[in-house]
């Protein structure tokens, strides 16, 4: 791959929060390359510094938050733009869509108003020509009537239309890499399928490229190119998308896909949870963060992190784990915690792998 | 869809909840809202029934009018031979007990200033103790649902959001009811913490007998903890049938266009995404009330209301082409 095809570099990010009861690491170490065109997904439940990542692309970090490592966007790293190219840079060639589409309008402006002022600003469109594109980008994103939309206010249009306008908004300046934080999360089924639908549709008309960050690893399967998997601000295991879901390596992403009620089976199938919950990253603990839940973590994962570039395979599926999935040293992990009963972390057996045993 | 009809309710014994043509309707400026238009169901015991649906399809009304909050429009809710809907005040506060309900997000459903402790004794406190609400029951109950009974005197704020959806629980169960209502119980939760309240609520209603109404916009989440399963459209009723049986064969065009449209899973069914917008329920389409958005609308549909029939293996649909294996 050529320098010029990544859209999105970044290396080693470091997001941390000063806050009353001590720093707290968000994004511990998060590196990934994003080929021009292609989708990233990361996934990731509450509080596993998905959204701060999302954030910190864009330059978005709250107050008390600094960030460490490099973002390159475009070849060109961001912290050596002027101010004048920073502005630029986001709203023209980065943009974002939030997940809630109310909270992201402003509810006293029409939608003319509110989806002209970027292009008048950043691109010095005449109030003329904004509109008129404002019209077209509507029908790009399937609103009847657009002439009529216009006029109106967020209140009046559900739920899906609003994130269809704010979806119009954040191309309106034709983006190069959209940032989608849980684009769909609040809506409905089947307005998520026709979201999703649209910006897949999109994506290939412009050759945008994506960050795509959701809780659903099923939204993640199906849209994606390529999946990282985040726990506790790190990167747990990254790979293209048939790949990771066909052979999964990560206890912790094997765990996440298990809690999911599969419809494929029949009803009251016993699921399986994963014990515990995350580790307060106010004191995180010294090795693996995953290892007091994992039913794979033997003493080496409490004391040494493992890292992400550690083991690779052809096709850049990389893990970030001492004793992994399917391989001969993490069956031998799995079957001598079960004849311990525990794991290393001192998690009982039963409560991990419930009743498959 | 949006049919309606009574051919699914069942003459059994064991027969705990019948809700007969519900109607809920809410008066605004504009005009009425129908919420909930001639909706029918009924919960035997030991039952799940899963209501499923997209926002405004009225599932979450239809539940809370079962308990009477707010009393349906027209209709009648029969609990255990019982008409709600005619109780008098007074009745009803005694029946009240026996329904219990657990909202979708956990902490605002708890008052922050009460500790563990006082919220789940809140309704002992109501109704006074006697021999089968102990102080015991507490302990012993915030044991099943998972919480360390030596955390009783801790506020709410103190606890996560699922051991708060698990206090609500134990809440719900301490006054031993026959029925549960969750309405969204796990929408707010995270994946893995989801699994352990399903897994928590499929425990507590076979230790303590009771029959779950489950309210959820998430149709993997229902099958899973169901039994029998209706899907609800603009306050209509689209189809009833077993969970299992319904995920085999939907057979609704609505239905059909849900499970289609589940992220990732390998659903086998093969229908259009839904095109256009939810119509307004002031002012709700006639005929089918799904035939604005039906790939297989046709005139009928547009002057013709669908009944509920059976097609077999308990299995009810309300639609005129429905697609029959």
């Amino acid at each position: 791959m050529t320098e010029t095809d990544i859209m999105l570099r970044v290396r080693d990010l470091v997001v941390d929060f000063t806050t009353p009861a001590g720093n707290l690491r968000a994004v511990d170490g998060v590196s990934l390359e994003l080929p021009e065109g292609e989708t990233f997904a990361i996934v990731g439940e509450s509080g596993s510094g998905k959204s701060v990542f999302a954030r910190t692309l864009i330059d978005l970090l709250a107050g008390n938050g600094r960030r460490g490592g490099s973002i390159e966007i475009g070849g060109r790293d961001i912290d050596l733009l002027s101010k004048a190219e920073r502005k630029h840079f986001f709203g023209v060639e980065v943009a974002m869509v939030f997940q809630d589409p109310m909270t992201s309008l402003n509810p006293v402006k029409r939608i003319d108003a509110q989806l002209t002022e970027g292009m008048r600003y950043h691109l010095n469109m005449s109030k003329a020509d904004a509109k008129e594109r404002a019209i077209w980008l509507l029908k790009q994103v399937h609103i009847p009537s657009p002439e009529r939309r216009m006029r109106q206010y967020p209140h009046e249009l559900s739920g899906g239309m609003r994130q269809r306008v704010v979806i119009a908004m954040a191309l309106a300046c034709e983006p190069r890499l959209l940032i989608a934080d849980e684009p769909t999360t609040a809506l409905d089924v089947t307005v998520q399928k026709s979201i999703l639908d649209l910006l897949d549709e999109l994506r290939a008309e412009t050759k945008m490229s994506m960050i795509l960050i959701t809780h659903d690893l099923g939204v993640a399967r199906g849209r994606a190119d390529r999946v990282g998997v985040m726990y506790a601000g790190r990167l747990m295991e990254v790979g293209r998308t048939e790949g990771l879901f066909a052979d999964m390596r990560h206890p912790y992403t094997q765990a996440l896909l298990e809690s999911i009620p599969n419809p494929a089976n029949p009803s009251h199938t016993r699921l399986q949870p994963i014990p515990g919950r995350p580790p307060n990253l106010l004191d995180p603990p010294q090795g693996c963060a995953f290892a007091a839940r994992c039913r794979h973590a033997r003493v080496d994962c409490l004391n040494a992190k493992p890292s992400l570039d550690g083991t690779t395979d052809g096709d850049g599926h990389r893990w970030a784990c001492f004793h992994p999935v399917g391989t001969p040293d993490g069956e031998a992990a799995l079957a001598a915690n079960l004849e311990d009963g525990e794991n290393a972390a001192g998690l009982s057996m039963t409560e991990v792998v419930g009743e498959l045993v | 869809m949006a049919g309606t009809g009574t051919a699914h309710l069942r003459d059994t014994d064991d027969v705990l909840v019948r809700v007969e043509n519900m109607v809920v309707e809410f008066s605004i400026s504009g005009g009425t809202v129908h919420a909930v238009s001639d909706v029918s169901f009924d919960l035997v015991e030991g039952e799940t029934l899963g209501i499923v649906g997209e926002s405004g399809c009225g599932k979450s009304t239809t539940a809370r009018a079962t308990i009477q909050l707010p009393k349906p429009t027209s209709g009648s809710v029969l609990f255990r031979g019982d008409d709600l809907t005619k109780l008098s005040g007074e009745q009803l506060r005694k029946v009240r007990p026996q329904l219990q309900m657990i909202f979708q997000d956990p902490i605002s459903s708890l008052n922050p200033r009460r500790t563990v402790h006082e919220i789940i004794a809140e309704g002992l406190k109501v109704w006074g103790e006697n021999d089968s609400w102990t102080l015991d029951t507490i302990e012993e109950l915030m044991e099943a649902v998972g919480i360390d009974p030596r955390y009783g005197e801790r506020k709410p704020h103190q606890f996560s959001g699922g051991q708060c959806q698990r206090i609500s629980i134990a809440r719900a169960l301490v006054l031993d009811p026959k029925v549960i209502i969750c309405d969204e119980p796990v929408s707010a939760l995270d994946v893995s913490v989801q699994a352990q309240i399903l897994n928590l609520l499929e425990d507590m209603k076979e230790r303590y007998g009771v029959s779950l109404m489950f309210i959820s916009h998430d149709l993997s989440v229902v099958k899973n903890i169901s039994d029998r399963v209706m899907v609800m459209y603009m306050g209509k009723t689209c189809e009833v049938a077993g969970a299992d049986d319904l995920f085999e064969r939907p057979t609704h065009h609505y239905t059909r266009a849900l499970m289609a449209a589940i992220p990732g899973a390998d659903v086998n069914v093969d229908e259009e995404v839904l095109e256009g917008e939810l119509p307004s329920a002031i002012d709700p389409p006639t005929g089918c009330r799904f035939n604005t958005r039906c790939p297989a609308a046709t005139d009928q549909c547009r002057t013709d209301e669908p009944q509920l029939r059976d097609i077999g293996t308990d299995h009810f649909v309300a639609c005129h082409h429905p697609v029959l294996p």
